[in-house]
């Protein structure tokens, strides 16, 4: 893996496009490429084979899902790639689906960007191997509410180390966020998974995969 | 007519009334003879008495005569007297010598008893005596007087004969005077009593009382003198006299009998009359029939109907005429008859001799002791097939009422009006612009070869709009092919025909058929109103939809990438700013925060104005969207084994979230229970939940948006909401009819 990964770019509304590929440029992830649509981008990635693939869900021609399919041949044909899916409004099944894929994948709400810290944080995450999901999407799977529900057995704390775990904090990045120490973190996630039925599992990406799948199915 | 009845009572009356007279006639004729004889028979005995009085009479002459010298004496005379009249009854005899000179006649010689007593007595003072005494100068034998009074209260008359008086030689002219009292004439018959009472006439006095009874009459002559003899006519008694009676009694008996008789008699002749005329004119139909079941009598009406003869109906069992699908229930109610019904009821259907079936309404009564059962019964067939026709008219509207699709209701009014006219086709066909008609049902081959989809071009005879018949002969009856207009909103929309081949069709044939066509057309227009109402309701959907759909993607794509976009932009300049400026720096990073959190509200307002999910994930991730966001716990499940169109889904996503936001907002439930399952060819979703219920289904649009939305895929939408039990709502929509209408 390279210091500087290098991103292809996938967005039709070329203003944002632009701001983001000079975002990157400007925080060491060199855009090698930019495209317009989904076939574009696939070309393009195959082109250069990047290590970071940003792609937004919604593209022509149909403007429904473009971004997803294209990622999700990306990801098939180039499993190592880390792949950020952007989305303007949350929709978990698409994260879902992208996340059952493999590691390495991102799935964030385009508002996030404007965070351009936490933004480039987290695209270093993915291409260091890492998965991400993006906290309004997480708060809206912790947020729903259902008779009888097991995280009623967590502490608010634990709630929070939840959420955190979802969006695809390590446990120190956990602490660093609610700062308190990574044992405490430990201890926390600890209980969770003594509470509920989640593999212990030292993998980042398939914790945050088993932790959005049984928030996404309790 | 009376007089036939009277004549017989006349004639008994008239012989009563001549028998009557005649018996009585005989019976006084009877009674007259009687009387004659008795009149005779005391006629014989007094006659008797007279002719005794006679002899003595010319006896005493004789004594008077023959006595010589010195002539009879006093003595003598009254001696004679007692000696001859004694024994005879008589008291009293004279001899009378006229009075020279006088009219005075003395009895010179007396028998001295009354009412000669005394000598010398003036007899010629005695009625008749002197009229008698001359007489009797003149006749040779004696004479009577008349029957007269005397002073001393007695009836009796004088028998007088000359008898002169012989002196010697001498000859004294003088008369022998007998008295003889009426009471001695009489005695005889007095004695015998063979005549009752006798009443004995000789001019002057009546001698005997015969009362107030009517006198029978007999007459002699003695004596020169007519006697009368009268005696009562006897009464009718016994049997003569009741003879005439009997007579009469029995003869008005008899003719009270034969009055009585003749009426009754004219009356059986008039119920008779009467019964015959009701058999012959009564439009009902009589038969009368064996307890075999054969017909013994057929009144006209009845054989006119069935065409036959009575000659051929007779002896011919009725069951032969009974259509073949009613004979069981005839026999069945007949049945009855024999298990001691008094009567029965039922309709049948019986053939005429052309073969045609009549309706027929009896009424069976038995007689059991002649094994006679009386039928009679009327026409009804008008009457039912116009039942029958109404019946037929009433499915099919009920078709048309229940909205059925049209294709059922052309299906069912081909089958009607083929069965109702006994036609051998019937189809519905619609005109095409251009003037063709195209079969789109048909029952039948009687219309030719006809199917769904043949087609008949302008100028068919069947392609003709304005309604028509055609009649052609055939060797089996006329065919006649009707064509009947279907109008629909003042349009010719199509036509129904129909063929039957038999009688010609009766005239009012086109009328029923137009009912039909009304039917028809009324189906055609609710159809086409429905279609036209599910299309509008459906452009109206579809237009909200888009829009919505617009609007998500300006904002999410547009407005929200914009502040993105803008947040970008600045952070970049901020990025540019030398490090001096740090005030600027966190104050356009202010900016930016806020564009961003401006986009994240965006983000938030915009959800649900249209569910993008549902272009690629289908209509699951986006329920279960919809669960997640619920403000109220969902219990969800999904069995949908195909992929739904996506307006399908787009409704169905909006049952849910209406269905949900109604449970958070209104219904104050605690769960939310939603199936949605494909169930043949529907999607079926029941969104319930146990909240207070008593959901107003007209309260607030969104319901009405809702079965707006529905219904414009030819589905339904159901709320049940009791107070207290939760509201259920319940949508299905047909997945092929979407399909269709998408």
């Amino acid at each position: 893996v390279s210091a500087k990964p290098r991103v292809v770019l996938a967005d039709d509304d070329v203003l944002l496009r632009e701001g983001l590929a000079s975002l990157l440029e400007r925080s060491e992830f060199p855009v090698v490429a930019q495209a317009g649509d989904g076939t574009e981008l696939v070309a393009l990635v195959r082109e250069h084979r990047p290590e970071l693939v940003l792609v937004d869900i919604r593209m022509p021609p149909t403007h429904s899902t473009e971004g997803l399919d294209a990622a999700r041949e990306i990801r098939d044909e180039f499993p190592d790639m880390g792949i950020v899916l952007l989305s303007a409004h949350v929709e978990v099944e698409h994260a879902m689906e992208l996340l059952a894929r493999g590691g390495k994948t991102g799935y964030l709400l385009k508002s996030r960007v404007t965070d351009v810290d936490e933004f480039l944080d987290t695209l270093g995450r993915v291409a260091r191997g890492g998965s991400v999901v993006d906290p309004a999407l997480v708060r809206e799977l912790v947020d729903a509410r259902r008779r009888d529900d097991p995280l009623a057995e967590l502490t608010p704390r634990e709630r929070e180390v939840l959420g955190l775990m979802a969006e695809g904090r390590s446990n120190a990045g956990i602490g660093r966020q609610l700062w308190v120490t990574e044992g405490t973190v430990e201890k926390h996630v600890r209980s969770i998974l003594s509470k509920l039925p989640l593999p212990s599992t030292e993998d980042d990406h398939r914790r945050v995969l088993a932790v959005v799948a049984f928030l996404e199915a309790r | 007519m009376l007089s036939r009845q009277i004549a017989p009572i006349g004639l008994v009356l008239a012989m009563t009334v001549a028998g009557f007279v005649l018996a009585r006639a005989l019976g006084e004729r009877d009674v007259e003879r009687a009387s004659k004889h008795r009149a005779d028979v005391a006629v014989a005995e007094i006659r008797g008495r007279v002719a005794q009085g006679s002899d003595l009479a010319e006896s005493l002459r004789g004594f008077m005569v023959d006595h010589v010298s010195p002539g009879v004496t006093n003595g003598q005379f009254v001696d004679i007297g007692s000696r001859w009249l004694a024994p005879a009854g008589l008291p009293a005899a004279a001899w009378v010598k006229r009075v020279p000179g006088s009219t005075r006649l003395r009895a010179t010689l007396a028998t001295r008893v009354p009412p000669i007593a005394v000598p010398g007595l003036d007899l010629g003072a005695a009625p008749s005596f002197s009229e008698a005494a001359a007489r009797a100068a003149r006749h040779p034998g004696p004479v009577a007087t008349r029957l007269e009074r005397l002073g001393d209260g007695t009836r009796g008359l004088y028998i007088v004969a000359a008898a002169p008086r012989r002196t010697g030689r001498k000859l004294e002219p003088g008369l022998v005077a007998l008295f003889v009292p009426a009471s001695w004439l009489l005695e005889p018959t007095r004695k015998s009593r063979s005549s009752g009472a006798v009443e004995l006439r000789a001019g002057g006095a009546a001698a005997g009382n015969l009362g107030h009874a009517t006198p029978v009459g007999s007459t002699f002559s003695a004596l020169g003198r007519r006697f009368q003899v009268l005696v009562p006519k006897g009464a009718v008694r016994g049997p003569a006299a009741l003879l005439p009676w009997i007579i009469l009694g029995a003869g008005l008996v008899l003719s009270a009998l034969a009055g009585v008789l003749g009426v009754s008699a004219a009356r059986r002749v008039r119920a008779q009359r009467d019964a015959d005329r009701i058999f012959n004119l009564a439009p009902e139909l009589i038969a009368v029939a064996g307890f075999d079941g054969c017909f013994r009598r057929a009144n006209p009406a009845l054989q006119a109907l069935l065409g036959y003869s009575e000659a051929e109906l007779i002896g011919r069992p009725l069951l032969d005429f009974v259509h073949a699908d009613d004979r069981a229930r005839t026999e069945e109610r007949t049945r009855a008859l024999r298990d001691g019904a008094a009567q029965v009821a039922f309709e049948n259907r019986n053939a005429s001799k052309d073969g045609a079936y009549r309706w027929l309404e009896w009424t069976v009564t038995p007689v059991r002791d002649e094994q006679i059962i009386y039928a009679v019964a009327r026409d009804v067939t008008e009457r039912k097939s116009l039942a029958d026709e109404q019946a037929a008219l009433r499915r099919v509207a009920t078709l048309v009422a229940r909205g059925v699709s049209p294709a059922e209701t052309f299906a069912a009014v081909v089958e009607e009006v083929a069965r109702l006219f006994g036609a051998g086709g019937a189809v519905v066909a619609r005109f095409e612009p251009d003037g063709a008609a195209t079969v789109i049902v048909g029952v039948g081959q009687d219309v030719g070869e006809v199917t769904a989809g043949t087609r008949w071009e302008p100028g068919d005879p069947m392609a003709e709009p304005a309604g028509f018949r055609r009649e052609e002969r055939r060797p089996h009856g006329t065919r006649s092919v009707i064509g009947s207009p279907i109008m629909v909103e003042g349009r010719v929309w199509g036509t129904i025909v129909m063929s039957a081949t038999g009688d010609p069709l009766p005239p009012d044939t086109e009328r029923r058929m137009a009912s039909f066509a009304g039917l028809v057309a009324t189906a055609v227009a609710n159809a086409e109103s429905r279609a036209e109402l599910t299309a509008s309701r459906a452009r109206v959907v579809t237009a909200a939809d888009e829009t919505r759909r617009r609007i998500e993607r300006d904002l999410h794509d547009g407005a929200q990438q914009q502040l993105v976009s803008l947040g970008l932009g600045l952070r970049a300049a901020v990025e540019k700013l030398p490090p001096e400026l740090a005030e600027v720096r966190e104050e356009l990073s202010a900016t930016a925060r806020g564009l961003a959190a401006s986009a994240e509200e965006l983000r938030e307002l915009s959800r649900g104005i249209h569910p993008a999910i549902l272009s690629a994930g289908g209509l699951a991730p986006a329920l279960k969207t919809l669960a997640r966001r619920s403000a109220v716990p969902v219990q969800l499940t999904i069995s949908v084994d195909r992929p739904l169109p996506e307006h399908l889904e787009v409704a169905a996503y909006y049952v849910v979230s209406e269905a949900l936001t109604n449970a958070a907002k209104h219904a104050h439930a605690s769960e939310v229970t939603i199936n949605v399952a494909t169930e043949d060819s529907t999607i079926v979703l029941v969104v319930r939940d146990d909240g207070v219920g008593g959901a107003d289904p007209e309260r607030g649009s969104g319901l009405t948006g809702l079965r707006d939305r529905v219904e414009a895929l030819g589905g339904t939408l159901a709320l049940t909401s009791a107070a207290g039990e939760g509201t259920s709502l319940r949508a299905a929509i047909p997945i092929d009819e979407a399909e269709g209408l998408a």
